[in-house]
Formats: structure tokens, C-alpha cells, sequence
């Protein structure tokens, strides 16, 4: 083609096409440097949002079970708590009414047995506990306490014992009472135990213990007969009250294992959480590194780039300059 | 005779120095103007008999690159469908969010996942059982804008068509108007470039509409026909288009359904398709959006919210709940049908009962959504089973997904996935359609108007005017010669 002029509206348009093709990019790198995440999300994944989803949501849900898990570790170090007081005083008591129970100490008797009624208060009370607005030992009943209080509970097990005359006979009253649905179990004012509580997407925990587990159930029973003597009632020689100690104490000791199964029962759980927290906060670290990978931009190469926009916008600077200097006009004089 | 022949061949040359410089100054002057075409005076020598008697300018020439600016015009139509795609898509993908952005779709399934399960830790915690009603309520509101956002780009879809056929009409009417001033100009023997750079302008202005082409009918006429074949003016009178805009588009309003406007051409409907006449331009771009790339997407936006509903329907075993009864969402309060699915992303609520905005409690979402009073305060298996339902597999219903069951997340994002693949592939393919734009421009504008050569030409006209007055002085001083004797 013969050219015999370069039109004066072609250079413009040519210089405002490339400063504006600079400009946004300088734009976008500078933006990509301080966010640190590219400008354009999609097209930095190339249309495919469902492997960002995917880990976008698993890490939520992790939040999520973020605060499962620690509060899930709080009731259980609750739990714990409320039973090894239950143990300790049992087992307090234990010693001292098998000291007791023996013949030539009927005079311990009757503080012994003083000490078994403030064991069963602080047992029942123990089972109360209440963590923030939960009650630990209520199953789903987590807004009321577990129990009755204590008063109540021992006036209905004096009220079964009354027509007892020996120590076999409360003892065998009394275990019946907390077998009985309409006696001990009255008194439990919770619901159906608690549901295993999701921990992970895999990793369960069942913090169900309740007031109504046969472990505690035989604790509160053994100290009930101890409670017993404290009251009088039945009114007892002191030979049935001696041996009656005797057998209180010696429940409360074989109550033991019992006891400390449930602890360990509660104990493993407790592992559990702990094992899952772990679990899910090595997760959450991999994911963000994961999403990282898909969607972090390399602060030196951004730099170095923009540093290269900046050289070539400086460069078509100086050329417009240059251009536009360049007319036929400013040399006819 | 040969001394006034030799005055009259100088006169000739000073008129055509001055005519040359008239071309000049025009050309310097319009150097600027968009549309303008260069001139150049044709001259040649002037015979009279057989002798030659000085210089004449026989005509002017407007010079335009008629390649390059058909592609150009080509380029633009194609920019322009491919950018109104892309910008719309953009819209709905801003609408829909990716998913680290919060207010995304995506981002909502998560958060309502999320205060599920915090909610399970918790349940007798208002707080937390009002959060996770929050967080439904969110995703309710999320899938409501992107449905509002679709039918908003149909909307300006439609109004685009209006003003664009409103354009086409007016303007082919002047460019017709235009070629018959051309016609009459050239045929009294005017000059007619002025007419022909604003009839240039004048289908410029169409380029983005309809892709053209532009063909010479000697005399100075053009006809125009798309890209396609369809003929729009050729001869006399200009093709006619008739639309009627619907003002506001809901879901259910399609083109099958007759409650949108088709386009007529000369009288007789103008079929939008693909492969259709007109295809290529701002004008098919708007009509595909309108009636099968927002529908697409809005079709798409109504299964995943059919599919969410359905999961707390189906797989939450929520025994105060009656058969048919709504789950946890709602179709404006009713129970999702699937004859109804169409607009469903738009009129998605979350259920009464559990909204305390709309009168519900919150321990609903604990208790069952038909529980008449709160039950005990530590019970989670329905909280677990409402979170489950989120990342249960399921097969989606409807919408266009490939088969297979999967979690809520995926499918939210396989939406959000497809609309943003579509806006950047639009986006790449107006990129090309741009550099090629600009391209075909740079090369038209180069053959425009420079004024450092207008300058050169000038320098010669001058000294061709001042040897022309030097030979009349010379004449004259013979004149006075002879006369003197």
C-alpha cells in the first residue's frame, strides 16, 4: 500500500488506547499487591469456584465445630469435677462409717452419720451443678437442675424406710425405693440423656451420664442409709444402727469401681474432644494453606511486574511527549 | 493571442493554487473530526480545441478506506455483543459471589451450616438457635437477590432492544434521507463529501447494533445489509423494526409465553436465534439475554433453591411437622411444588415459625416446626439432622447439572462456577473483538487527515501561487512595454 500521510487522529488514538491499556493494568497489579488476592477471583480459578467452595465451607463448618468442641471440653471437665466431689466425699464417708460400724465405736456413730447426710447434700448438689445456663446432669433438661434437693429426697426415703425395725430391712426398703420408678426417679427432674454431640464431620462425643446412672444412683442410695441414722428414722437399736453403718460404708467402698468407671467413661470422652479439636485445627491449617495456594498472589512477581508497568508507562510518557513535539508547523516560521 | 493566453494560463493556475489551498485549510481544519474523510482536488490539464489553455480542478476527492472501515464496523458489532454478555454476566456473577466473598450464596450455606452445628453445642442458647434463623434467613435473602439481579439484567435487556430499535429506525430513515440529498448534490454536479462524512457518521452510529455491510450503488448511494443478508436499505425506503418493551420482567414472562415482545421486521416477526439474520450485534446480544442466557441462569438459581428447600423437607425427620408441610423454607410461605418452580430463588422465605421477624420463635429450629411449645432445652438431634440436610448427597431435581448427588455447597457453587465460566469466555471473546476493533480503527484513521503533510502541500501550493502572480507581473510588464512604445 502507498502511504503518504500518517493521519494526526491515528497516533492519538494509538497513544490513548496503550496509556489506558497501562493504566488499568498498573491498576489492577497495585491492587493485587496490597490485597494480597487477585483482583478477579474467577479468573484467577479459571471458572472453576467448586474446589474454593469446598474448602471455604469446610473450614466454616471447622469454625463451627471450633465451638463445639471447646464448649463441649468445658461441660465434660464440668462433669468431671461434679463427680470426683461425689467420690470424694463418699469415699470420706466410707472410712468413717466403717470406723464407726465396728462394735467398740458406737459413740463415732452418730458423727459419721452427720457426715453422710452432708456427703448426700453435697452429692446432690454436685449433680446439680449448673455451667453458664447448662445443667450438666439433667440430660436434655438443660435449663432445670437434676435433682430434687436433697430435703425432699431424704423425707421421701425416710417416709419409705418409716416401718423398718431392722438394718437389713432399711437397707432392702431403701434399695427398693431407688428401684422403684415412682420413688428415686420421681426426684430426677431431667430428660432422656443428651445425644452424642457431632465433634467433626467423623468424631463423635456422648456426654449423656445423668443424675439417674446406677453408679451415682447406688452412691446416693448407700449415703441415703447413713443419712438415715443421722435422722432417727426408723428408730433403730443400736446394734441394727451399728451394723446399718457397717453396711453403709461398706456399699460406698464397693461403689467404688463403679464410680471410677464412670469417671473414665467420661474421661475418654474427654479424649475424644481433645483428639477432635486437634484433629480439626491441623485441619483448618492445611485447608487455609490449601485455599492459599488457590488464590494468594506472589507478592514478587506482582511487584516485579508492577514495576514494569511503571517503566512502561513512564517510557510512553516520554514518547507522547516526543510525538507531539514533532510538527511540521512549529518549523515554518 | 499568446500574451492573453499566457495571462489566462496563469489566472487558471491561481485558481487552482487557491482552490488547493481551500482543500488545505478544510482538511487542516477537520483534522479532528470524527467521520471526516480527506480531500483531495483533482486537476488536470485544461484544453481548449486541441491546445492545451492552463490548469482546471476537475472535481474533488473524498478519500475513505472502505475496507477498513467495514471490518471496523464488523469489529464494533461484535465488541458490542460480546461486552453487553459479559457486562450482564458480570452482574449476575457479582449477585451470586464467590465464595470467600461473605455476602456470596456460597458463603451463606456455610454460615448457616456453621450456626447448626454451634447451635448443637448449645441448644438451650436463644443466641445461638436466633443466629442460625439469622444465617437461614441470610441465605433466604442471598438467593432472592441473585433472582432479582437475573431479572434485572432482563429488564435492561429489554429496554436495550427498545432504545436500539428506536436507533436503527431513525437512523436508517436519515441515512435514506442522506442518499437522496447525495444523489440530487452530485447530479447538479455539487460537491457532495460533506453529505457522504455525515452519512459515514450516520451508520457509524449503527454499528454496534447490527452488524453492517455497506455496499456502493454508484451515484453515491449505499445500501446497508447485516452481516446475516438481511437487507435494511436499499433503494429508497429503509427496512421498518417494531418492538414493544415490557417495562417489568418477572421469572414466568418468556418470549413462548407471549408476555415479551418478539422483533418485527417490515411487519413479519424477525426470528433472535441462534444462526438468525441479524445475529452479531448489541441488538441479538440483548435478545439472547433476555430470553435464553438469564433464563438459563434463573432456571439454575430455582433448582438449587428448589433443592435446598427439598433437603429440609425430605431428610429432617421433623415429626411435628404434617405431611406436605414446608421445611424450614418456604415458597412465600406455601410449600415448594414443583410446578412451581419457576422463580422459586426469588420468593424463597425462611418459615414463619421460626422467624421472629415474621412472628415465629427461634426454638422452633430446636423443637420441630410445628412444636406448640418449647421442648427440653439440651435436645440436638433435630439441629444435627437440619445441619446434615446441608451437606447430605443429593441429586439435585432439576437444572441443567450434570447427574449425581452432592452436598448444597457444590451445587451453589457449580451455579456460581457456570456463570462466571460464561462471563470469561464473553469477556476473552470481547477482549479479540476489541483489539480487532482498534486495530481496523487505527488503520482508517491513518489514511485520515495529517497535518504536517496538509503543511507540505500547502508549501507547494504557495510557491505554485506565487510563480503563477510572478508570470501575471511579467505579463503585465510586457503589456506596458508595448504600450509605452
Amino acid at each position: 500500500m502507498l502511504r503518504t500521510g500518517f493521519g494526526d487522529l491515528a497516533q492519538t488514538l494509538q497513544t490513548r488506547h496503550q496509556t489506558a491499556t497501562i493504566k488499568a493494568a498498573a491498576q489492577r497489579l497495585g491492587t493485587e499487591m496490597t490485597t494480597g488476592r487477585p483482583v478477579d477471583t474467577p479468573a484467577a480459578l479459571r471458572g472453576d469456584l467448586v474446589p474454593l467452595a469446598g474448602i471455604e465451607a469446610a473450614l466454616s463448618r471447622l469454625a463451627g465445630y471450633g465451638a463445639v468442641t471447646a464448649e463441649a471440653a468445658l461441660f465434660a471437665e464440668g462433669m468431671q469435677a461434679a463427680l470426683e466431689r461425689v467420690n470424694d466425699g463418699a469415699m470420706a464417708v466410707s472410712s468413717l462409717l466403717l470406723a464407726s460400724g465396728s462394735a467398740a465405736a458406737s459413740a463415732m456413730i452418730a458423727p459419721a452419720a452427720r457426715e453422710a447426710t452432708s456427703a448426700f447434700e453435697a452429692a446432690v448438689a454436685a449433680l446439680n451443678t449448673r455451667l453458664g445456663d447448662r445443667s450438666l446432669f439433667a440430660g436434655v433438661a438443660t435449663d432445670g437442675p437434676a435433682l430434687a434437693p436433697a430435703r425432699d429426697i431424704l423425707d421421701a426415703i425416710a417416709l419409705a424406710a418409716a416401718a423398718e425395725t431392722t438394718a437389713a430391712g432399711v437397707e432392702a426398703a431403701v434399695g427398693a425405693w431407688f428401684a422403684d420408678p415412682a420413688g428415686f426417679a420421681a426426684q430426677f427432674l431431667g430428660g432422656a440423656p443428651r445425644a452424642p454431640l457431632l465433634l467433626s464431620s467423623e468424631d463423635t462425643a456422648t456426654l449423656a451420664v445423668t443424675a439417674l446412672d446406677p453408679a451415682l444412683r447406688d452412691t446416693l442410695a448407700s449415703l441415703a442409709l447413713g443419712a438415715l441414722i443421722d435422722r432417727g428414722t426408723p428408730p433403730l437399736p443400736d446394734a441394727e444402727r451399728g451394723a446399718l453403718a457397717q453396711r453403709a460404708g461398706e456399699r460406698l467402698l464397693a461403689g467404688q469401681t463403679a464410680r471410677a468407671e464412670l469417671q473414665a467413661a467420661v474421661g475418654t470422652q474427654e479424649g475424644r474432644i481433645a483428639a477432635a479439636a486437634r484433629r480439626n485445627t491441623a485441619e483448618t491449617a492445611a485447608l487455609e494453606i490449601a485455599r492459599a495456594g488457590l488464590l494468594s498472589v506472589d507478592p514478587a512477581d506482582t511487584a516485579t511486574r508492577l514495576q514494569a508497568t511503571q517503566t512502561q508507562l513512564e517510557t510512553l510518557y516520554a514518547v507522547t511527549v516526543r510525538l507531539s513535539r514533532l510538527s511540521l508547523a512549529d518549523f515554518l516560521r | 493571442m499568446t500574451i492573453s493566453a499566457t495571462l489566462s494560463n496563469a489566472l487558471s493556475g491561481l485558481n487552482v493554487a487557491a482552490r488547493g489551498a481551500e482543500t488545505v485549510s478544510q482538511n487542516v481544519a477537520n483534522a479532528l473530526t470524527p467521520g471526516y474523510g480527506r480531500r483531495e482536488i483533482e486537476v488536470s490539464a485544461r484544453v481548449v480545441g486541441t491546445a492545451g489553455q492552463g490548469a482546471q480542478v476537475t472535481g474533488i476527492r473524498r478519500l475513505a478506506d472502505m475496507v477498513a472501515i467495514g471490518d471496523r464496523r464488523l469489529a464494533e458489532a461484535l465488541l458490542a455483543d460480546r461486552s453487553l454478555r459479559a457486562t450482564a454476566l458480570k452482574r449476575i456473577e457479582d449477585a451470586i459471589g464467590t465464595p470467600e466473598a461473605g455476602a456470596s450464596i456460597s458463603a451463606r450455606i456455610a454460615d448457616l451450616e456453621r450456626t447448626l452445628i454451634e447451635a448443637t453445642s448449645r441448644p438451650e442458647a436463644e443466641a445461638r438457635l436466633s443466629s442460625a434463623v439469622d444465617a437461614a434467613r441470610g441465605l433466604a435473602s442471598a438467593l432472592n437477590a441473585a433472582s432479582r439481579a437475573v431479572q434485572d439484567v432482563r429488564m435492561d435487556a429489554d429496554a436495550a432492544i427498545a432504545a436500539s430499535v428506536e436507533r436503527i429506525n431513525s437512523g436508517l430513515a436519515r441515512i435514506a434521507e442522506l442518499n437522496g440529498q447525495i444523489r440530487s448534490a452530485i447530479g447538479a454536479g455539487h460537491d457532495a463529501s460533506a453529505l457522504m462524512d455525515q452519512r459515514q457518521v450516520e451508520i457509524d452510529r449503527l454499528a454496534a447494533d447490527l452488524p453492517l455491510r455497506e455496499i456502493d450503488r454508484g451515484m453515491g448511494q449505499v445500501a446497508l445489509y447485516t452481516a446475516g443478508g438481511a437487507a435494511l436499505l436499499d433503494g429508497v425506503l429503509p427496512a421498518r423494526f417494531d418492538f414493544v418493551p415490557a417495562g417489568v420482567i418477572t421469572p414466568d414472562m418468556t418470549l413462548a409465553s407471549g408476555a415479551l415482545s418478539g422483533l418485527m421486521l417490515n411487519g413479519r416477526p424477525a426470528p433472535m436465534g441462534e444462526g438468525s439474520l441479524l445475529a452479531g450485534g448489541a441488538l441479538a446480544a440483548a435478545f439472547a439475554l433476555r430470553d435464553t442466557v438469564a433464563p438459563s441462569i434463573q432456571a439454575d438459581l430455582d433448582a438449587l433453591a428448589r433443592d435446598l428447600a427439598e433437603r429440609f423437607e425430605t431428610l429432617v425427620p421433623d415429626a411435628t411437622r404434617g405431611p406436605g408441610d414446608p421445611g424450614l423454607f418456604t415458597d412465600a410461605g406455601g410449600a415448594v411444588l414443583a410446578a412451581n418452580e419457576t422463580g422459586l430463588a426469588g420468593r424463597l422465605r425462611v418459615a414463619a415459625a421460626v422467624d421472629p421477624v415474621q412472628g415465629g420463635a427461634a426454638w422452633r429450629l430446636r423443637d420441630g416446626l410445628g412444636a406448640a411449645a418449647p421442648g427440653p432445652a439440651g435436645e440436638t438431634r433435630l439441629l444435627s439432622g437440619l445441619a446434615a440436610a446441608l451437606t447430605a448427597a443429593r441429586a439435585p431435581a432439576s437444572g441443567s447439572f450434570a447427574a449425581g448427588a452432592r452436598g448444597l455447597s457444590e451445587l451453589a457453587a457449580e451455579v456460581a462456577s457456570s456463570v462466571a465460566a460464561r462471563r470469561l469466555s464473553a469477556d476473552a471473546e470481547a477482549g479479540f473483538a476489541g483489539a480487532r476493533a482498534q486495530a481496523m480503527r487505527q488503520v482508517e484513521l491513518e489514511g485520515g487527515v495529517d497535518t504536517d503533510r496538509e503543511l507540505q502541500d500547502l508549501m507547494a501550493v504557495e510557491r505554485a501561487y506565487g510563480a503563477n502572480a510572478r508570470v501575471i507581473k511579467a505579463v503585465d510588464e510586457m503589456i506596458q512595454l508595448i504600450l509605452g512604445i
